[in-house]
């Protein structure tokens, strides 16, 4: 007995050595190791089970803790019924199970295996396991990526290739079959079909750079046409690389292609605009700055704004517009921002400048705010309008001195009228009048086309005596130098010589078939030039001296005289009526006629 | 209303306008005026203000291009009474010739007469 004893000992003792061994193993292996027991109710179905051991990795593949002792449904509440099924059934048969299963209750995947512990029939079950969640989860990522990738290639229209030199073997997405206008499917995926759908123009070019490309490390970008759908020419942008072996041996050449035509054409568009624009700025004769609204700072200054503040571009940028002498100070600079804030557009009407040569220039300045890019900024157009304020009081001025001469011209009217009102009937009234007011009118005429400076004598004569212009240099005869005469004696002079030709025409000279009227004038030289003219009509009937001394007589007397502060002598003699009139040069001629040499 | 005075009174006409001068002159001629003289510039309008004998004076603010207005303080100064006769309005006319009476050209010479018996005294100083 005591044999069989210790026999009996020494085998416990032996098994115990070995359920130490393996349970020192089941322990520390990386898989999460339990052992269970099934719990029946009374009609014998398995309805939960008790954690009877569990190994140290158990908690970390379960998230459950100090396992050992409690029920499945006291560690997982909602644990779904499938586990005890299968675990009962493994009990049941003896039949071990390897599975891979879910659990939404404690939301991790596992892989398992469950082995009967004392054959079939057993209530014990051991289970050995992991948590295959996250690498699962790796994997499903992978193949999402993957899918991405390929979405990413068609939403962004990406015709791939990859042409492996070891197989031969050219691989395209149907995006690269339409981007050539072909229908995937229907052509071959190869070097030459691509090329038969390069732009012929382009070939060479495309050609030698791909072929640049196939060395180790080699890649390959450019920008060409190819024929697209219905041959219609597209620019692509290509970019490619090239796997080699471990002996350098280029073996595989992929890439991706895209599709620019729109982009370059909105690239040329951006350049077209940007060199229109560029022009704009730099030619316009309008100062233009640029400033950042944040930092009231002049961003950019045209050419014109250097020249119109005689600062360098250098110097303008950077400062503000107070600092180049556009607004008074920096709360006024601050206010136009506040302002344009709110209108987005201001006018400023005469707003002085000082060039930095301390010039005053009168300027008109309109600020726009807006945004370019991404920031805010403020554009100012400066116009130079000195000039145009000049021009604006010469106008104010010409027109008070338009109209003081046409109210001065009117009084003289009006007292020629008056005066020739006393020469007979009223018939003979209008017709004198409308014949004197003809002759102003005429020297005005003269007066105005030389902008009110002075009037040629020769022009004058003509203008007066326009009646007899066919006469003129046959029985008119004029004889005199150039010579321009004042506003005031030319209209003394032309009333004075229109009276003369009214007088020979009804009386004298003019009146018969061979009378001549000589006009003859001359001005001295010296210190203090004298100017004579004279009228000297012969061959006329003989003359009668006037019995009484009408408004005529006036203009030709006493008017004559008032306009060139001289003196007139009229000479009725039987041969012919003679007229002259001498003053001293200075108040007949105009300066820039005395100043003639 | 004034009574019209009983001595011929002598007025001196200052205008660069010829034409316009001998008008005023026949006006005044027929309403009975002397003319004490006519000034078509500046200096003689100055030697005549000076000089003259006159009671009342016709002024023209420009004289062939130079203001007048020397001539107008002259006129003040002489406490000699006038009248400003020109074709600027008094708005557009320099601050020396305010305060006497204006007559803007062209004006009726019945105008004339009836403001130049409005600024004379009744009887000669």
């Amino acid at each position: 007995m005591p044999t069989e004893a210790k026999r009996t000992e020494r085998k416990l003792a032996q098994t115990e050595r070995l359920n130490q061994h393996y349970r020192q193993l089941l322990e520390n292996i990386e898989q999460g190791f339990c052992l269970i027991e099934m719990i029946y109710d009374e009609a014998g179905k398995a309805i939960n089970y008790r954690f009877l051991e569990a190994n140290q990795a158990f908690e970390r593949h379960t998230g459950i803790r100090s396992a050992v002792g409690k029920t499945a449904l006291e560690a997982v509440p909602e644990l779904e019924a499938h586990w005890i099924e299968t675990y009962a059934r493994v009990a049941q048969t003896g039949v071990a199970l390897s599975l891979e299963q879910g659990s939404s209750a404690m939301n991790r995947l596992f892989t398992l295996d469950a082995v009967s512990v004392d054959g079939a029939g057993s209530n014990k079950v051991a289970l050995i396991f992991s948590d295959v969640t996250d690498r699962r989860r790796a994997e499903q990522s992978l193949i999402k990526g993957e899918e991405r990738l390929r979405l990413a290639l068609e939403a962004g229209q990406m015709a791939v290739w990859d042409w492996s030199f070891e197989t031969g073997e050219n691989i395209w997405n149907d995006a690269m079959f339409r981007m050539l206008g072909l229908e995937p499917g229907t052509a071959t995926a190869s070097f030459a079909t691509w090329m038969s759908r390069v732009h012929p123009a382009d070939l060479p070019g495309v050609e030698s750079l791909f072929s640049d490309s196939l060395k180790p490390g080699g890649e390959f970008h450019l920008e060409f046409r190819i024929l697209g759908q219905r041959d219609e020419i597209r620019w692509v942008s290509a970019r490619g690389r090239t796997n080699s072996d471990a002996e350098g041996t280029v073996i595989r050449s992929y890439g991706v292609m895209t599709d620019v035509t729109e982009r370059n054409l909105i690239d040329n568009d951006l350049r077209v605009s940007e060199t229109r624009y560029r022009r704009l700025f730099e030619c316009a004769h309008d100062g233009v700055v640029i400033l950042d609204a944040g930092t009231r700072k002049i961003i950019d200054a045209n050419p014109f704004m250097t020249k119109l503040l005689g600062y360098k571009h250098a110097e303008l940028v950077g400062k503000e517009l107070y600092e180049i002498g556009l607004l008074k100070d920096k709360a006024e600079s601050k206010a136009m921002i506040r302002e344009l804030n709110s209108r987005n557009q201001i006018r400023y009407e005469d707003l002085p400048l000082e060039s930095r040569t301390g010039l005053h220039k009168e300027v008109e300045v309109i600020a726009n705010l807006y945004n370019e890019g991404d920031r805010l900024v403020i554009q100012c157009n400066i116009r130079d309008i000195t000039e145009r304020k000049l021009a604006e009081q010469h106008v104010s001025m010409l027109m008070a001195e338009i109209n003081h001469r046409a109210k001065n011209l009117l009084a003289v009217v009006q007292a020629i009228a008056n005066q020739t009102a006393k020469e007979g009937s009223p018939a003979t009234f209008s017709a004198r009048l409308s014949d004197r007011i003809v002759a102003l009118a005429a020297g005005q005429d003269l007066l105005v086309r030389n902008q009110w400076l002075g009037v040629e004598l020769s022009d004058l004569i003509a203008a007066q005596l326009d009646y007899f212009r066919d006469w003129i240099g046959t029985r008119v005869v004029l004889d005199g130098p150039v010579a321009e005469l004042t506003p005031d004696a030319a209209q003394g002079i032309g009333m004075a010589l229109h009276e003369l030709g009214t007088n020979a025409a009804k009386y004298g000279a003019l009146s018969n078939d061979a009378g001549k009227v000589t006009i003859s004038w001359k001005v001295t030289k010296g210190a203090h030039p004298k100017f004579s003219i004279t009228w000297l009509e012969r061959g006329g009937p003989k003359v009668e001296p006037p019995t009484r001394s009408g408004f005529g007589q006036t203009l030709i007397g006493r008017m004559a005289q008032a306009s060139v502060q001289g003196t007139a002598d009229i000479d009725f003699a039987e041969a012919g009526v003679s007229w002259s009139l001498n003053a001293p040069a200075a108040n007949v001629l105009t300066r820039s006629s005395l100043g003639r040499p | 209303m004034t009574e019209r005075p009983k001595l011929k009174m002598r007025i001196l006409i200052i205008e660069d306008e010829a034409m316009i001068a001998f008008g005023i002159e026949q006006t005044l001629l027929a309403d009975g005026f002397e003319i004490a003289g006519i000034a078509a510039r500046l200096p003689a309008a100055l030697t005549m203000i000076d000089s003259c004998a006159f009671d009342a004076a016709i002024l023209d603010t420009n004289l062939a291009g130079v203001s007048a207005g020397p001539a107008a303080t002259a006129l003040k100064s002489s406490g000699k009474p006038f009248i400003i006769a020109s074709g600027y309005p008094p708005s557009q006319q320099p601050e020396v010739f305010r305060g006497a009476p204006c007559i803007q050209k062209p004006y009726p010479p019945k105008r004339l007469i009836q403001l130049l018996r409005e600024i004379l005294p009744l009887t000669r100083k």
